[in-house]
Protein backbone atom coordinates (compact mmCIF):
# COMPACT_ATOMS: atom_id res chain seq x y z
CA UNK A 1 0.00 0.00 0.00
CA UNK A 2 1.35 3.69 -0.87
CA UNK A 3 2.91 5.64 2.30
CA UNK A 4 0.81 8.16 1.48
CA UNK A 5 -2.56 6.29 1.95
CA UNK A 6 -0.63 5.05 5.39
CA UNK A 7 -2.11 8.04 7.42
CA UNK A 8 -0.56 6.23 10.38
CA UNK A 9 3.29 6.39 8.97
CA UNK A 10 4.71 9.44 11.23
CA UNK A 11 6.37 12.28 9.08
CA UNK A 12 9.94 11.53 10.65
CA UNK A 13 9.76 8.26 9.69
CA UNK A 14 8.37 8.85 6.24
CA UNK A 15 11.60 11.41 5.57
CA UNK A 16 13.75 8.89 6.74
CA UNK A 17 12.55 6.58 4.08
CA UNK A 18 12.34 9.17 1.62
CA UNK A 19 16.64 9.99 2.79
CA UNK A 20 17.44 6.12 2.19
CA UNK A 21 16.14 6.79 -1.86
CA UNK A 22 12.10 5.63 -1.54
CA UNK A 23 10.43 6.98 -4.01
CA UNK A 24 7.11 5.99 -2.53
CA UNK A 25 8.00 8.35 0.52
CA UNK A 26 9.01 11.19 -1.64
CA UNK A 27 5.27 10.88 -3.32
CA UNK A 28 3.77 10.63 0.19
CA UNK A 29 5.52 13.76 1.70
CA UNK A 30 4.67 16.19 -1.02
CA UNK A 31 1.14 14.88 -0.99
CA UNK A 32 0.68 15.00 2.89
CA UNK A 33 2.75 18.39 3.57
CA UNK A 34 2.69 20.75 0.83
CA UNK A 35 -1.15 21.30 0.46
CA UNK A 36 -0.35 22.37 4.45
CA UNK A 37 2.63 24.34 3.75
CA UNK A 38 1.20 26.32 0.41
CA UNK A 39 -2.71 27.15 2.27
CA UNK A 40 -0.59 28.53 5.32
CA UNK A 41 1.98 30.35 3.47
CA UNK A 42 -1.51 31.61 1.51
CA UNK A 43 -2.90 33.10 4.74
CA UNK A 44 0.54 34.85 5.49
CA UNK A 45 0.66 36.22 2.15
CA UNK A 46 -2.71 36.67 0.47
CA UNK A 47 -0.88 35.92 -2.89
CA UNK A 48 -1.55 32.33 -4.47
CA UNK A 49 1.55 33.00 -6.58
CA UNK A 50 4.20 33.92 -4.04
CA UNK A 51 2.59 31.32 -1.90
CA UNK A 52 3.44 29.07 -4.49
CA UNK A 53 6.75 29.66 -4.65
CA UNK A 54 7.49 29.77 -0.91
CA UNK A 55 5.75 26.24 -0.17
CA UNK A 56 8.24 24.91 -3.17
CA UNK A 57 11.19 26.34 -1.75
CA UNK A 58 10.27 25.42 2.05
CA UNK A 59 9.58 21.34 0.70
CA UNK A 60 12.97 21.35 -1.12
CA UNK A 61 14.60 22.51 2.07
CA UNK A 62 12.82 19.64 3.60
CA UNK A 63 13.98 17.49 1.28
CA UNK A 64 17.24 18.51 1.43
CA UNK A 65 17.45 18.17 5.01
CA UNK A 66 16.29 14.69 5.20
CA UNK A 67 19.63 13.13 5.45
CA UNK A 68 20.85 14.79 8.32
CA UNK A 69 17.48 14.91 9.91
CA UNK A 70 16.94 12.93 13.88
CA UNK A 71 14.17 10.88 14.24
CA UNK A 72 12.58 12.32 17.51
CA UNK A 73 14.52 15.29 18.07
CA UNK A 74 11.59 17.68 16.64
CA UNK A 75 8.43 17.22 15.02
CA UNK A 76 8.83 17.47 10.79
CA UNK A 77 5.47 20.20 10.47
CA UNK A 78 7.00 22.41 12.99
CA UNK A 79 9.99 22.40 11.59
CA UNK A 80 8.15 23.20 8.05
CA UNK A 81 5.82 25.89 9.08
CA UNK A 82 9.13 27.59 11.16
CA UNK A 83 10.88 27.50 7.75
CA UNK A 84 7.78 28.54 5.71
CA UNK A 85 6.95 31.29 8.10
CA UNK A 86 10.57 32.87 7.84
CA UNK A 87 10.12 33.00 3.56
CA UNK A 88 6.83 34.46 4.32
CA UNK A 89 8.24 37.37 6.24
CA UNK A 90 11.21 37.88 4.03
CA UNK A 91 8.65 38.12 1.48
CA UNK A 92 6.50 40.65 3.16
CA UNK A 93 9.26 42.74 4.33
CA UNK A 94 10.44 43.10 0.52
CA UNK A 95 6.83 43.78 -0.82
CA UNK A 96 5.52 45.91 2.63
CA UNK A 97 2.32 44.40 2.65
CA UNK A 98 -0.36 41.47 2.20
CA UNK A 99 -1.44 40.88 -1.12
CA UNK A 100 -5.50 40.52 -1.18
CA UNK A 101 -5.29 37.97 -4.34
CA UNK A 102 -8.71 36.97 -5.69
CA UNK A 103 -9.13 33.17 -5.02
CA UNK A 104 -9.54 31.15 -7.73
CA UNK A 105 -13.63 29.96 -9.25
CA UNK A 106 -15.74 27.65 -6.93
CA UNK A 107 -15.50 23.96 -7.62
CA UNK A 108 -17.49 22.58 -4.74
CA UNK A 109 -20.88 20.76 -5.96
CA UNK A 110 -22.02 18.97 -2.75
CA UNK A 111 -23.62 22.53 -1.33
CA UNK A 112 -26.16 24.69 -2.86
CA UNK A 113 -25.38 27.47 -4.55
CA UNK A 114 -25.82 30.10 -2.38
CA UNK A 115 -24.15 28.23 0.38
CA UNK A 116 -20.97 27.97 -1.39
CA UNK A 117 -21.38 31.49 -2.73
CA UNK A 118 -21.44 32.72 1.29
CA UNK A 119 -18.83 30.63 2.49
CA UNK A 120 -16.68 31.59 -0.19
CA UNK A 121 -17.76 35.11 0.91
CA UNK A 122 -16.82 34.39 4.40
CA UNK A 123 -13.84 32.78 3.55
CA UNK A 124 -12.72 36.19 1.64
CA UNK A 125 -13.59 38.35 4.44
CA UNK A 126 -11.46 36.48 6.48
CA UNK A 127 -8.61 36.33 4.50
CA UNK A 128 -9.03 40.59 4.19
CA UNK A 129 -9.35 40.81 7.90
CA UNK A 130 -5.80 38.35 8.07
CA UNK A 131 -4.28 40.71 6.19
CA UNK A 132 -5.14 43.51 8.29
CA UNK A 133 -3.12 41.78 11.67
CA UNK A 134 0.59 42.19 12.75
CA UNK A 135 2.34 39.61 11.03
CA UNK A 136 2.89 37.79 14.38
CA UNK A 137 -0.65 37.81 15.23
CA UNK A 138 -1.56 36.63 12.00
CA UNK A 139 0.98 33.71 12.31
CA UNK A 140 -0.48 32.86 14.98
CA UNK A 141 -4.12 33.41 14.67
CA UNK A 142 -3.55 30.80 10.98
CA UNK A 143 -1.51 28.30 12.96
CA UNK A 144 -3.88 27.99 15.90
CA UNK A 145 -7.46 28.52 13.88
CA UNK A 146 -7.13 27.11 10.35
CA UNK A 147 -3.98 24.85 10.82
CA UNK A 148 -5.80 23.36 13.92
CA UNK A 149 -1.99 23.71 15.66
CA UNK A 150 -2.02 23.29 19.46
CA UNK A 151 -0.95 26.37 21.55
CA UNK A 152 2.45 24.50 22.83
CA UNK A 153 2.75 23.56 19.21
CA UNK A 154 2.45 27.32 17.84
CA UNK A 155 4.44 28.24 21.06
CA UNK A 156 7.74 26.02 19.02
CA UNK A 157 7.19 27.27 15.78
CA UNK A 158 7.38 30.83 17.00
CA UNK A 159 9.57 29.83 19.60
CA UNK A 160 8.23 31.79 22.47
CA UNK A 161 6.20 31.34 25.04
CA UNK A 162 2.64 29.62 25.46
CA UNK A 163 1.26 32.40 27.63
CA UNK A 164 2.55 34.83 24.16
CA UNK A 165 0.79 32.41 21.93
CA UNK A 166 -2.54 32.99 23.68
CA UNK A 167 -2.14 36.62 23.86
CA UNK A 168 -1.25 37.25 20.38
CA UNK A 169 -3.84 34.82 19.09
CA UNK A 170 -6.42 36.79 21.38
CA UNK A 171 -5.60 40.10 20.31
CA UNK A 172 -5.97 38.74 16.93
CA UNK A 173 -9.14 37.47 17.40
CA UNK A 174 -10.43 40.68 18.68
CA UNK A 175 -8.85 42.09 15.97
CA UNK A 176 -9.87 40.42 13.51
CA UNK A 177 -13.60 40.56 15.06
CA UNK A 178 -13.21 44.78 14.71
CA UNK A 179 -11.97 45.17 10.69
CA UNK A 180 -15.22 42.30 10.31
CA UNK A 181 -17.78 44.66 12.21
CA UNK A 182 -19.21 46.37 9.51
CA UNK A 183 -19.63 43.06 7.16
CA UNK A 184 -21.36 40.78 9.71
CA UNK A 185 -24.61 41.42 8.26
CA UNK A 186 -23.10 41.20 4.33
CA UNK A 187 -21.86 37.94 6.02
CA UNK A 188 -25.26 36.40 6.89
CA UNK A 189 -24.45 37.11 10.75
CA UNK A 190 -27.48 38.92 12.87
CA UNK A 191 -26.65 39.90 16.09
CA UNK A 192 -29.69 38.91 18.93
CA UNK B 1 -22.38 39.38 24.45
CA UNK B 2 -20.44 41.08 21.74
CA UNK B 3 -17.51 38.91 22.40
CA UNK B 4 -19.48 35.71 22.57
CA UNK B 5 -21.12 36.67 19.08
CA UNK B 6 -17.89 37.91 17.60
CA UNK B 7 -16.38 34.00 18.65
CA UNK B 8 -18.98 32.58 17.37
CA UNK B 9 -18.88 34.62 14.09
CA UNK B 10 -14.97 33.56 14.08
CA UNK B 11 -15.07 29.91 14.53
CA UNK B 12 -17.70 30.42 11.54
CA UNK B 13 -15.75 31.95 9.25
CA UNK B 14 -12.33 30.07 10.35
CA UNK B 15 -14.63 26.92 9.61
CA UNK B 16 -15.52 28.47 6.25
CA UNK B 17 -11.82 29.43 5.36
CA UNK B 18 -10.66 25.63 6.45
CA UNK B 19 -13.26 24.33 4.29
CA UNK B 20 -12.59 26.30 0.97
CA UNK B 21 -11.49 23.87 -2.07
CA UNK B 22 -9.72 27.02 -3.67
CA UNK B 23 -6.98 27.63 -1.31
CA UNK B 24 -5.74 23.93 -2.17
CA UNK B 25 -2.44 23.65 -4.03
CA UNK B 26 -2.94 23.07 -7.97
CA UNK B 27 -1.71 20.11 -9.69
CA UNK B 28 1.08 21.63 -11.02
CA UNK B 29 2.69 22.98 -8.01
CA UNK B 30 2.31 19.04 -6.25
CA UNK B 31 4.00 18.32 -9.64
CA UNK B 32 6.75 20.70 -9.06
CA UNK B 33 7.31 19.51 -5.71
CA UNK B 34 7.16 15.98 -6.49
CA UNK B 35 9.80 16.65 -9.28
CA UNK B 36 12.08 17.94 -6.72
CA UNK B 37 11.83 15.44 -4.15
CA UNK B 38 12.70 12.94 -6.71
CA UNK B 39 15.54 15.51 -8.00
CA UNK B 40 17.15 15.99 -4.73
CA UNK B 41 17.07 11.65 -4.24
CA UNK B 42 18.77 11.72 -7.78
CA UNK B 43 21.53 14.19 -7.00
CA UNK B 44 22.16 12.09 -3.99
CA UNK B 45 22.03 8.44 -6.11
CA UNK B 46 25.03 10.90 -8.35
CA UNK B 47 27.21 11.37 -5.56
CA UNK B 48 27.33 8.27 -3.97
CA UNK B 49 28.13 6.88 -7.18
CA UNK B 50 31.00 9.45 -8.32
CA UNK B 51 32.43 8.24 -4.70
CA UNK B 52 32.38 5.27 -5.23
CA UNK B 53 33.90 5.41 -8.49
CA UNK B 54 36.65 7.35 -7.23
CA UNK B 55 37.60 5.19 -4.40
CA UNK B 56 37.64 2.53 -7.39
CA UNK B 57 39.90 4.01 -9.17
CA UNK B 58 43.57 2.72 -8.27
CA UNK B 59 46.67 4.95 -8.46
CA UNK B 60 50.01 4.11 -9.80
CA UNK B 61 51.43 3.54 -6.64
CA UNK B 62 48.17 1.61 -5.45
CA UNK B 63 49.12 -0.63 -8.74
CA UNK B 64 53.07 -1.31 -7.71
CA UNK B 65 51.58 -1.72 -4.01
CA UNK B 66 48.97 -4.58 -5.15
CA UNK B 67 51.09 -6.27 -7.19
CA UNK B 68 53.59 -6.61 -3.63
CA UNK B 69 50.77 -7.88 -2.18
CA UNK B 70 49.98 -4.90 -0.54
CA UNK B 71 51.35 -3.24 2.51
CA UNK B 72 50.86 -6.19 5.14
CA UNK B 73 53.67 -7.87 2.83
CA UNK B 74 55.70 -4.77 2.22
CA UNK B 75 55.95 -4.56 5.82
CA UNK B 76 56.80 -7.99 6.63
CA UNK B 77 60.17 -7.07 4.20
CA UNK B 78 60.82 -4.04 5.40
CA UNK B 79 61.19 -5.83 8.93
CA UNK B 80 62.93 -8.93 7.74
CA UNK B 81 65.03 -6.32 6.00
CA UNK B 82 66.20 -4.36 9.25
CA UNK B 83 66.15 -7.52 11.53
CA UNK B 84 69.02 -8.76 9.16
CA UNK B 85 70.88 -5.67 9.39
CA UNK B 86 70.71 -5.59 12.97
CA UNK B 87 71.74 -9.51 13.88
CA UNK B 88 74.71 -8.62 11.59
CA UNK B 89 75.66 -5.39 13.27
CA UNK B 90 75.03 -6.77 16.90
CA UNK B 91 76.94 -9.63 16.92
CA UNK B 92 79.52 -8.22 15.12
CA UNK B 93 82.75 -10.96 14.82
CA UNK B 94 81.37 -13.89 16.99
CA UNK B 95 79.43 -15.08 13.86
CA UNK B 96 82.74 -14.58 11.21
CA UNK B 97 85.51 -16.01 13.59
CA UNK B 98 87.91 -16.61 11.02
CA UNK B 99 89.82 -14.07 9.52
CA UNK B 100 87.64 -13.53 6.41
CA UNK B 101 84.84 -13.07 8.12
CA UNK B 102 86.75 -10.39 10.40
CA UNK B 103 88.38 -9.16 6.68
CA UNK B 104 84.37 -8.23 5.81
CA UNK B 105 83.48 -6.38 8.58
CA UNK B 106 85.89 -4.74 8.75
CA UNK B 107 87.04 -1.71 6.27
CA UNK B 108 90.93 -2.08 6.35
CA UNK B 109 91.34 -5.14 4.25
CA UNK B 110 90.64 -5.93 0.60
CA UNK B 111 88.90 -9.14 0.13
CA UNK B 112 88.47 -10.77 -3.68
CA UNK B 113 85.22 -13.52 -4.22
CA UNK B 114 88.85 -16.06 -4.38
CA UNK B 115 88.39 -15.74 -0.87
CA UNK B 116 85.06 -16.78 -0.63
CA UNK B 117 84.85 -19.72 -2.92
CA UNK B 118 88.17 -21.21 -4.60
CA UNK B 119 86.25 -21.44 -7.82
CA UNK B 120 86.55 -18.02 -8.40
CA UNK B 121 90.32 -18.12 -8.58
CA UNK B 122 92.49 -17.73 -11.60
CA UNK B 123 94.44 -20.69 -12.30
CA UNK B 124 97.49 -20.69 -14.37
CA UNK B 125 98.39 -23.77 -15.85
CA UNK B 126 101.83 -23.38 -16.50
CA UNK B 127 103.86 -25.90 -18.17
CA UNK B 128 107.45 -25.78 -17.02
Amino acid sequence: MPYDQQDDVPDDTLLVLYANGDDTAARALTLRLTPRVFSHAFRMLGDRAEAEDVAQEAMIRLFRQAPEWRQGEAKVTTWLYRVTANLCTDRLRKAKGVALDVIAEPEDDAKTAAQSMLDQARSEALQRALATLPERQREAVALRHLQGLSNPEIAEVMTISVEAVESLTARGKRALAAALADQREALGYTDG
Amino acid sequence: MADKFDDDMLDDLFAAARSDVRVAPDPDLMARVLADAEAVQASWARDDAGACAEASTPSLWQGILSALGGWGSLSGVAMAGVAGVWIGVATGSTLMTNTLGLDLSGTGAQTYLSDLDVSYALELDVEE
